[in-house]
């Protein structure tokens, strides 16, 4: 149970990170979570985060999985491909749906990363409840998802933020949770098989 | 790279670390509960459905079906229960519907590339780098919402405290939420609104309304025999999708269609004759023709002795404008126009329409008159086969009350004679470029508009847009436009809000846009975002109502900004012909309302007739106030003088006081209208009713005569933007700028089916069908320059120099080069970005004279190769 907050409290973390222009609480604990990361100026990371994960514009690279999934010609992918509403989807299983006033784009990286946290969160709660079975149905919610969608695109994705990053914050902090989730997946299996 | 390992353990360690970001609200519960299990979670999807709106990929509105499915737009099809498409008539179209309906352009197919292109803008942006241009990085920073507002709402409210709301200056399409945009401004007190149609069509406008009373009336082409267009390519053009089909079947009946156009368009491809002609002489064939028609009698003589005024004056006027004279001017041979003139004036009924090609140039006004008067001379006016008067019974904005604005507008738009209230975009941004601006605006709000690459004279453009304090775009690129936006609001896609649109068609009707996604950022559609500006900034009207928070309809306070927007659109149908609310409208078939009176012919010919009991009197005289129009009131025989409503009136003594052979008054005494000494009927409000003609009242057209103009009084009693009187007659002025030594060859530039404007480049389906401008040149002219097809060539004019690559072709006037329009971004997306050459830098920023028309296609250049 424990394990399962600290991986909502990272996810909601994450989300943060790459859903909204960073903030010197977000720098702070990005720091102390990754101690090598090097340090830059509060609007010096904002433009970075404009430029990179909001765009458009040269240097922009989209953080929807549409993007990465539909092999269009080269540069010619669009939003809200058939893998977004397979997303969606996923999220009403869940019991979520996106909140008024959010962008409606079921696979923005950091809707995908507050599910993850949503997951987590429902696994703890259930697990506190002393209900296994449903804590390890949530945890399965996990381990789909991330095996089968968001780590399929998110080594793209992380390729093409190194290439085009000019500072190295953004990279540093996907290259981490590349990291993260690839323990995340071993974990999982790890306790699974127990 | 190294992969880090985390165990259990860390995941714990590194969680205490994130203490400080809040839980995200990205997810609500749904209303479904959550599948209990992996194995039961429902992977069900709706069915989908279609739902009718109407496009906006440019400005044609046409009548659409979308098929969404799960939140997302799968595909769009024709609508064919919304009429709107140019010139249709309303029998023809319900019983053609399925298949002159039943069409879209490519752009329109093109709509979802649109609304899920990666590169739209997402979010408030905010520039972080001071220099402005094209070649500055604006560094921008995503921004919330709520930053952005404030920050504009408090920039535009310590202008007005003060005392600078003329400072204020806005640039809007013509299609798109205007109506909301000008009411802000007149709340406001700008006089600066500008919107779109200055860069299109007035001259147009000026010259059919100076002609037969009607500034965008639509050709009855299903109907004719005889087509002659005049620089228009209305089977490819922007917007008119249905008109392929019309034109084939008017062909398929016999017609002829004859297209004069320096350069050989997909209309001039699929006519029976196409009439290469030097730029902007078109006047001077239409005068030629004019003077054939009336020679060789060929003219209606019953229409133009019952309907017209002027014809002899005019008659006597095209006298010598012989073939001959005509041949020297344009390029095209005497034999061919007296060729042209026998049949136009044999096969009727016969229609003369005309569009850009000679309306973007310097005498495009006169010019344009005496291409419509050819109408008036074959009886083709608003007549079966000919040029229809539309009526336009639709909704009806109920414009805002603001206070006067008595400050000058920047754009001069009241020294042009015939200028069109969307202003005068040249002279606006040329003379805050140069300084000769009255005063200098410190704020530009631009909404749905690319002016840098739309309005000829690039540099100047940029310049003005450079000398603003605050510069907001709202678009959903980052056109090159916003690239010097200091805020970049993110617009939305048609297909995720609302509007009415009750052009294009030759009778009434309202068709509906309506959002059939919400927009897919959260963001604000633009009429919300300038109903939360007006909230933030606490406007109201001149009755100190709180504008931008009571509903329209139900007068109550109203929280939701888009719920505010449903009634004040539900408003303009209630007042305006369709008389339901906005909800009605959805549940109309195709989300579209037409009014089953249909198309009608000969509306000229209807009676007007007095009101029951009306009283005529024939002694009496009325009175005006000092240089008005509008009657103060009425004097009777014995000096007893009424104020309309009937009670009694005091004369003030500068006013006008007029003998007039009718004074009519309702049966109860209040004032109807007048009969004034030329026997027009006017109402209480001055404005022109019907003329006498026998002892019957008939309506006519919208002219001071009532009648079709040949010769045109109030254009006389006018002088032009350089101060030059108008002249009466559709005299041929040559235009002022003509190929020299230095810049020997004309350039144009034309619209293609395949784009809209400058801003569907960055769509990978129009892309794909229309890549690259090329250059296009006469064989000959490319031989004598040494030039070969796909050569790289220089293109130069006084103002500029661009590489372009040749398109070596026979279908191109030998003096003439040219090319699609819209190309040669330098912003705007990956795709769109660096392809083609764009046409608005080698020209200057100016208008024609009389409607304030923006001259994009009065550009002389040299062109050598690279
Ligand atoms: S002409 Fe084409 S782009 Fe324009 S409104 Fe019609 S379908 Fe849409």
């Amino acid at each position: 149970m424990e394990t399962a907050l600290a991986r909502s409290a990272l996810y909601n973390f994450l989300a943060a990170a790459f859903g909204e222009p960073p903030t010197a609480a977000l720098v702070d604990s990005a720091r102390a979570i990754i101690p090598a990361l090097a340090d830059a100026p509060l609007d010096d990371l904002q433009r970075e985060y404009t430029r990179l994960l909001v765009g458009p514009g040269a240097g922009y690279i989209p953080p929807y999985a549409s993007i990465y999934l539909h092999p269009a010609e080269a540069g010619k992918a669009l939003l809200w491909g058939a893998e977004a509403a397979r997303v969606e989807s996923t999220y009403r299983a869940a019991g979520l749906e996106i909140a008024p006033g959010q962008p409606r784009l079921p696979d923005h990286l950091a809707l995908e990363l507050q599910f993850m946290q949503h997951l987590c969160a429902c696994q703890a709660d259930a697990a506190l409840r002393g209900d296994m079975q449903e804590a390890a149905e949530w945890q399965a919610r996990q381990e789909a998802f991330l095996q089968g969608h968001l780590l399929v695109w998110l080594s793209r994705f992380a390729a093409q933020v190194e290439q085009s990053a000019r500072l190295p914050f953004y990279p540093t902090l996907i290259n981490f949770t590349l990291d993260f989730i690839q323990s995340e997946i071993e974990n999982l299996k790890a306790v699974a098989a127990l | 790279m190294t992969i880090t390992k985390f165990s259990r353990r860390d995941f714990i360690k590194l969680a205490g670390l994130t203490g400080g970001i809040a839980l995200g609200s990205r997810f609500i519960p749904s209303h479904a509960a959550p599948a209990k299990s992996l194995a039961s979670a429902s992977q069900a999807t709706d069915a989908g459905e279609w739902i009718p709106t109407a496009c906006n990929m440019c400005g044609g509105q046409t009548g659409i079906l979308v098929r969404v499915e799960n939140g997302q737009v799968m595909k769009i099809e024709p609508n064919p229960d919304n009429p709107i498409g140019v010139a249709n008539i309303s029998s023809d179209y319900w019983v053609w519907k399925n298949t002159d309906g039943a069409a879209m352009c490519p752009k329109g197919n093109a709509g979802p590339m649109a609304l899920y292109d990666p590169d739209r803008v997402k979010t408030p942006l905010k520039r972080t780098n001071p220099k402005k241009g094209p070649n500055e990085d604006p560094g921008w920073v995503a921004i919330s919402w709520d930053e952005a507002l404030n920050t504009i709402a408090a920039k535009l409210n310590a202008l007005r405290e003060n005392d600078e709301a003329e400072k204020l200056i806005w640039f809007c399409e013509d299609h798109s939420f205007k109506d909301i945009q000008e009411d802000f401004c007149k709340l406001y007190g700008t006089p600066n609104f500008l919107n779109h149609s200055n860069l299109c069509d007035v001259s147009r406008k000026a010259a059919f309304t100076l002609t037969m009373g009607d500034g965008r009336p639509l050709g009855d082409f299903a109907h004719a025999r005889y087509i002659l267009l005049f620089g228009w390519n209305p089977l490819s053009a922007t917007k008119f999708s249905h008109l392929p089909r019309i034109f084939t079947r008017a062909i398929e009946n016999g017609a002829k269609l004859v297209v004069v156009d320096p350069y050989l368009s997909q209309t001039s491809a699929r006519a029976d004759e196409w009439i290469p002609i030097r730029p902007a002489t078109d006047g001077a064939l239409a005068l030629a023709l004019a003077h054939l028609l009336i020679q060789w009698n060929l003219y209606d003589h019953d229409f133009v002795e019952n309907w017209t005024t002027g014809f002899d004056e005019f008659a006597a006027f095209v006298a010598d404008k012989t073939p001959e004279w005509a041949e020297q001017i344009t390029s095209v041979p005497a034999s061919t126009i007296r060729r042209m003139a026998r049949e136009m004036g044999e096969k009727r009924p016969a229609v003369v329409d005309a569009w850009s090609g000679p309306g973007q140039q310097s005498n495009a006004v006169q010019g344009g008159r005496a291409i419509a008067l050819l109408n008036a001379l074959l009886g083709s006016v608003d007549r079966p086969g000919g040029m229809m008067n539309p009526e336009r019974n639709g909704n009806a904005h109920q414009k805002a009350h603001g206070a006067k604005i008595e400050k000058p507008r920047l754009d001069n738009l009241s020294l042009y004679p015939f200028g069109h209230s969307s202003g005068v975009y040249t002279e606006a941004l040329r003379s805050i470029a140069d300084g000769s601006a009255a005063y200098l605006p410190k704020v530009g709000m631009v909404v749905f508009q690319n002016l840098v690459l739309s309005v000829p004279g690039t540099k100047n453009v940029i310049e003005a847009l450079k000398k603003l304090e605050l510069l907001v775009v709202v678009d959903t690129m980052l056109s090159e436009t916003a690239q010097m936006a200091d805020i970049v609001i993110p617009g939305t896609n048609y297909l995720e809000r609302y509007d009415l649109t009750t052009n294009w068609v030759t009778w009434s009707s309202v068709s509906l846009r309506q959002p059939v996604v919400e927009p897919i950022f959260g963001q604000l559609p633009e009429y919300e975002f300038v109903t939360e500006l007006g909230r933030r900034m606490g406007l109201k009207d001149a009755d100190d109502a709180d504008f931008f928070n009571i509903g329209a309809v139900s007068g109550q306070p109203l929280a939701s900004t888009k719920a505010w927007y449903e009634e004040y659109l539900s408003e303009q149908l209630l007042k305006g012909g369709p008389k339901m609310s906005l909800d009605d409208l959805k549940q109309q078939p195709g989300a579209c309302w037409v009014d089953p009176t249909g198309t009608r012919y000969e509306k000229f010919k209807d009676e007007v007739k007095l009101p029951e009991g009306a009283r005529v009197e024939n002694d009496w005289a009325v009175v005006f106030a000092s240089g008005g129009a509008t009657p103060l009131g009425v004097r009777d025989e014995s000096g007893a003088a009424f104020q309309p409503n009937g009670s009694p009136l005091s004369i003030p003594s500068d006013a006008k006081v007029q003998s007039v052979p009718q004074v009519i008054l309702e049966k109860d005494g209040k004032l109807w209208g007048f009969v004034d000494a030329q026997g027009i009927l006017k109402g209480a409000d001055g404005k022109g009713k019907g003329f006498l003609h026998g002892d019957k009242f008939f309506k006519g057209w919208n002219t001071p005569s009532r009648l079709v103009e040949f010769v045109s009084a109030q254009a006389a009693a006018k002088k032009d933007r350089n101060g030059n009187t108008v002249d009466a007659l559709p005299v041929y002025t040559p235009r002022d700028w003509f190929p020299d030594e230095k810049y020997p060859l004309y350039l144009i530039n034309w619209k293609e089916a395949s784009h809209t404007h400058s801003r569907t480049f960055n769509n990978p389906w129009l892309i794909e069908l229309m890549g690259w401008n090329r250059l296009a040149l006469n064989t000959a002219t490319a031989e004598r320059l040494g030039i070969q097809d796909g050569d790289e060539v220089w293109v130069e004019s006084p103002y500029a120099k661009s590489k372009a690559l040749a398109r070596v072709t026979q279908g191109m006037h030998p003096e003439v080069v040219g090319w699609q329009h819209g190309f040669g971004h330098w912003a705007l997306g990956h795709i769109a970005k660096g392809k083609g050459t764009a046409d608005g830098m080698f020209n200057r920023t100016i208008s024609d004279p009389i409607a304030g028309m923006a001259l994009h296609k009065e550009v002389c250049v040299k062109v050598y190769k690279a």
